[in-house]
């Protein structure tokens, strides 16, 4: 288990170990798996690295589609779902969500 | 233009720091002066050694991926195009004058990786959209943010507080950051592009990518921008001020005349480029 940069860090992997603010306090605990929001969080908290496992733990098995799905939805949550080109690119999203470019999996 | 109080004393701070050189806003000028030619524009960047060898690097660079070694400012003048080539040197300008300032809230790597996603896609939708020199629409989209920059470095507290906001009350960063503060990143980034005097398109666009409907002269600009950065938000799962995608406004994506048909090919054009100019434009090693 090593320190992994924040901003290589995406929705869906799971923290190996508690993650501590500036002033100590334990801000989400191991074996959290981390969704966007609490990313935000921990930016905003100042939290630059932290130690995760790349994939869900529980069963060891990948997060089920309708997980995943949720997670999505969550990140369009802002955005309208009726749109054309809302579900054109949530329909992308769910065929690319397991190596978005820009992040670590998705680099070459 | 006047500005809400605040805005006029962060970008003062910003300019100090980060102005751009003179040699840049004279070739800028000097772009939008028709009576200019390609070898006047590149005897004022020779003007600048540094900023000539920088740009000898980009255009030698994979991202271009040209075959033979460009070896003088006006071969590449001559080869890529004054516009092309203005707006790398502006995005490579911009993005050292801020990139050795360190944040805590995001970092820079993510910041401009979403910048250049949303530049990519804003000029490859504008090439779909038959736009005249699409290219241009690269440089909206890569500045389109530069004012959450300058807010995550200069009211880092104020901005922990708007997206800590924004993640409670569920509601885009920009709504946030106005409740906040008062004002927003699009109206920063505006003012300093503004006090940049860059030209009024790019101004234009960075007020209004939330809000396109607002835009007054570059209304297309401003449109492909907006869909620019909901795609980028989208296509990108770490985007830079928040995980969450931003609302489309339906009207600009209306306005671009585009078919939902063309996105994933747009897509397709900007992850294939996105390393590339990712390391010509960070000066980071290229790709293998």
């Amino acid at each position: 288990m090593t320190n992994t940069d924040l901003n290589q860090v995406c929705a869906g992997m799971v923290l190996a170990a508690d993650v501590a603010g500036a002033d100590g306090n334990v801000l989400l605990q191991a074996g959290t798996t981390l969704n966007d929001r609490q990313l935000d969080l921990l930016r905003a908290h100042g939290v630059t690295v932290l130690q995760v496992t790349d994939t869900a733990p529980a069963t060891g098995d990948e997060p089920d589609a309708d997980e995943l799905d949720r997670r999505l939805q969550e990140r369009f949550g802002l955005a309208d779902a009726n749109h054309p080109l809302i579900r054109e690119l949530l329909r992308l999203c769910r065929q690319r969500r397991h190596n978005p470019p820009g992040t670590a999996g998705g680099q070459r | 233009m006047s500005h809400p109080s605040g805005i006029d004393a962060l970008i003062a701070e910003d300019l100090q720091l980060a102005s751009l050189p003179e040699v840049v806003i004279r070739a800028v000028d000097m772009v939008n002066d028709p009576d200019t030619s390609a070898s006047d524009i590149g005897a004022v960047i020779n003007e600048d050694p540094a900023l000539a060898a920088r740009l000898l690097k980009l255009v030698n660079s994979p991202f271009f991926g040209f075959p033979s070694r460009i070896e003088t400012v006006s071969r590449a003048i001559t080869i890529v195009g004054t516009l092309e080539l203005l707006d790398l040197i502006m995005g490579a300008v911009v993005v050292k004058a801020f990139g050795s300032m360190p944040s805590t809230l995001v970092s820079m790597n993510a910041f401009w990786s979403h910048s250049l996603y949303a530049a990519l896609v804003a000029r490859a939708l504008a090439g779909r959209h038959r736009a005249p020199k699409a290219e241009r629409f690269f440089i909206a989209g890569l500045l389109h943010d530069i004012g959450s920059l300058v807010l995550l470095q200069r009211r880092p507290r104020q901005m922990r507080a708007a997206l800590e906001r924004a993640a409670r009350h569920r509601e885009p960063t920009f709504v946030a950051e106005q409740a906040v503060l008062g004002f927003d990143h699009c109206a920063v980034g505006a003012a300093l592009l503004e006090a940049w005097r860059l030209p009024e398109a790019l101004v234009e666009t960075a007020r209004c990518h939330h809000a396109p409907a607002g835009a007054r002269h570059h209304r297309l600009e401003s449109a492909i921008v907006h869909c620019a950065d909901v795609i980028a938000g989208a296509a990108t799962a770490c985007a830079a001020d928040s995980g969450a995608v931003p609302p489309l406004e339906p009207a600009a994506w209306e306005l671009t005349g585009l078919d939902v048909a063309v996105v994933e090919g747009v897509l397709a054009e900007a992850d294939s480029q996105f390393l590339a100019a990712r390391a010509a434009l960070l000066g980071e090693p290229a790709p293998a």
